[in-house]
């Protein structure tokens, strides 16, 4: 039946910066899909949040306090996993993210924070990983990146620089992952959550005027792809960025158009 | 249900080029899915073929004569379409040709011919069936594309040239529908299909080698992408290309000697 093979019935899946935004929206729909979930961030409520709508949702899932950026609490987190589940069948590299500052006024501090957070977190989590996939001869990878890894965005360079990197990254553990474990990204555009939502309000229109879809993204949008590139589904498919983002091709903002702190 | 979003339970597709190989593969895929088909295709008998597969499905198949670089045909297949299921959800602009080619003799008919099954078509089916869409405001148009589009296609020169194109017609449509219709396309990689089945005799086991999914494609693996994007489940996704290849980096066509 063609739809199960849109499924993750049966499959254990990690995913990052589960706490909240789109990991979390991330992490409910596998669950949805018929997955078992770790929920891993630095903020234990939030993540025993999600795990415990996973757990409504009649699926296991745990939560896993972890640090991506610190090499040995990731170790950590996924030998706990895989001693709770025996196995892991998709790893969703989410946990980043990026604050607005113009790159003159940035320290050299919050460029290599960035750069920790989103590029080498990714490192260290799919290397973790991919070991145990390797060994095991399957697996899926899915790192989230950004449109704004491919575009420019005044404010964002440390964040668009790392996200690049991830993109870079997808393109070789593909091949040097390759046959049994897939590498897929996904770049989504202007996505609305609770940690976006306030920053983006003062453009927000002008947002939407430039989407083809006439309107802004939310976390389901990005976490549909994401079961597509978890599944058998997508089989065939590695190496490749996943553009979800209304069609969007650019629209120039600047820090200062933006509410909160730069 | 959130896998409820990936099916096509209630939509209509029309899938041109459906006889055989990557459009069969698709509108199989998307009766699977809960799609009733309209397959439109120039060679009749496995047209018949594939509606009776459809059929056995459990869903609704209209099987259609159609030439895709003929307007007339064009229109008179839109028509059957209305008149059978009512409404149209999904265009897959599939039918195509590669055939080889020397570009440095080929001849001027040769490349009109090409660029017209590979790109003319897809306007000409796009330009019927895109206003019936933004009239029910809603509709999904996949295009079937090829790696080909982006990398040197030595041996079809014209067929990379039309499917270049075909990626550029997506982005433009994709902003000229919308906000209502949506635009995708698919760059598949080495598929096996009867269209190419000498030439894969020929550089398969040489072909495999380059493939980092170590296994050429099937028209299911072009399928299920196509059910993605003819679902809700890429409701936020137009203009853009998707890649289905295995991983694949470069082109092999004929002229490369296995």
């Amino acid at each position: 039946m063609v739809l199960d093979r849109f499924s993750l019935e049966g499959k254990a899946a990690i995913v990052t910066g589960a706490g909240r935004g789109i990991g979390k929206g991330i992490a409910l729909a596998f669950a949805d899909a018929g997955a078992d979930v770790v929920c891993v961030a630095r903020t234990h409520s939030e993540i025993e949040a999600t795990a415990a709508e996973i757990r409504g949702l009649g699926r296991k899932s745990l939560a896993i306090s972890c640090d991506v950026g610190d090499e040995e609490q990731v170790e950590t987190m996924v030998a706990k996993t895989i001693e709770e589940f025996g196995g892991i069948d998709v790893l969703v590299n989410n946990a980043g993210g990026g604050i607005y500052r113009s790159f003159l006024r940035l320290s050299l501090r919050a460029f290599e924070s960035t750069l920790r957070t989103n590029l080498v977190s990714v490192f260290l989590c799919t290397r973790a990983v991919a070991r145990h996939m390797v060994e095991r001869k399957a697996g899926s990878i899915v790192n989230v990146s950004t449109r704004d890894a491919i575009i420019p965005c005044p404010g964002l360079s440390a964040y668009g620089a790392a996200k690049a990197g991830v993109n870079s990254l997808t393109r070789t553990l593909a091949w040097e992952l390759a046959p049994y474990v897939r590498v897929n990204s996904i770049m989504p555009g202007g996505v609305l959550t609770e940690g976006s939502t306030a920053v983006l309000e003062p453009v927000k229109d002008r947002l939407v005027a430039g989407t083809p879809r006439g309107r802004m993204g939310k976390p389901e949008d990005i976490a549909l792809a994401a079961i597509f590139l978890a599944s058998s589904a997508s089989e065939w498919v590695t190496g490749r960025m996943f553009e979800i983002d209304g069609g969007i091709e650019f629209v120039h903002l600047e820090p200062g158009d933006l509410a909160g702190p730069q | 249900m959130i896998l409820d979003r990936f099916s096509l339970a209630g939509k209509v597709a029309i899938v041109t080029g459906s006889a055989r190989g990557i459009g069969k593969g698709i509108a199989l895929a998307f009766a699977g899915a809960g799609a009733d088909l309209v397959c439109a295709d120039r060679r009749v008998e496995a047209l018949d073929a594939t509606a009776g597969e459809i059929r056995a499905l459990g869903r609704g198949a209209l099987p259609v004569v159609c030439d895709v670089r003929d307007e007339q045909q064009v229109a008179d297949m839109l028509r059957a379409a209305l008149v059978e299921f009512g409404h149209v959800d999904v265009l897959v602009n599939n039918a195509g040709r590669a055939p080889l080619r020397d570009t440095l003799t080929m001849t001027l008919e040769e490349w009109e011919a090409d660029i017209q099954a590979n790109l003319t078509g897809t306007f000409l089916c796009s330009r019927a069936v895109a206003p019936v869409m933004v009239d029910q405001r809603a509709g999904s148009i996949v295009n079937i594309s090829s790696r080909e589009s982006q990398l040197p296609s030595r041996g079809m020169a014209a067929y990379g040239a039309a499917k270049a194109a075909v990626d550029s017609l997506t982005r433009t449509l994709a902003w000229e529908l919308a906000p209502h219709v949506r635009v995708n396309a698919i760059l598949p990689g080495p598929v096996s299909t009867p269209m190419n089945a000498a030439w894969l005799q020929k550089v398969g086991d040489h072909l495999v080698n380059t493939i980092p999914l170590g296994r050429i494609g099937v028209p299911m693996d072009i399928g299920l992408m196509a059910v993605f994007l003819a679902s809700s489940a890429s409701d936020w996704v137009t203009g853009r290309l998707f890649e289905v290849d295995g991983g694949v980096e470069f082109s092999h066509s004929a002229t490369h000697d296995a």
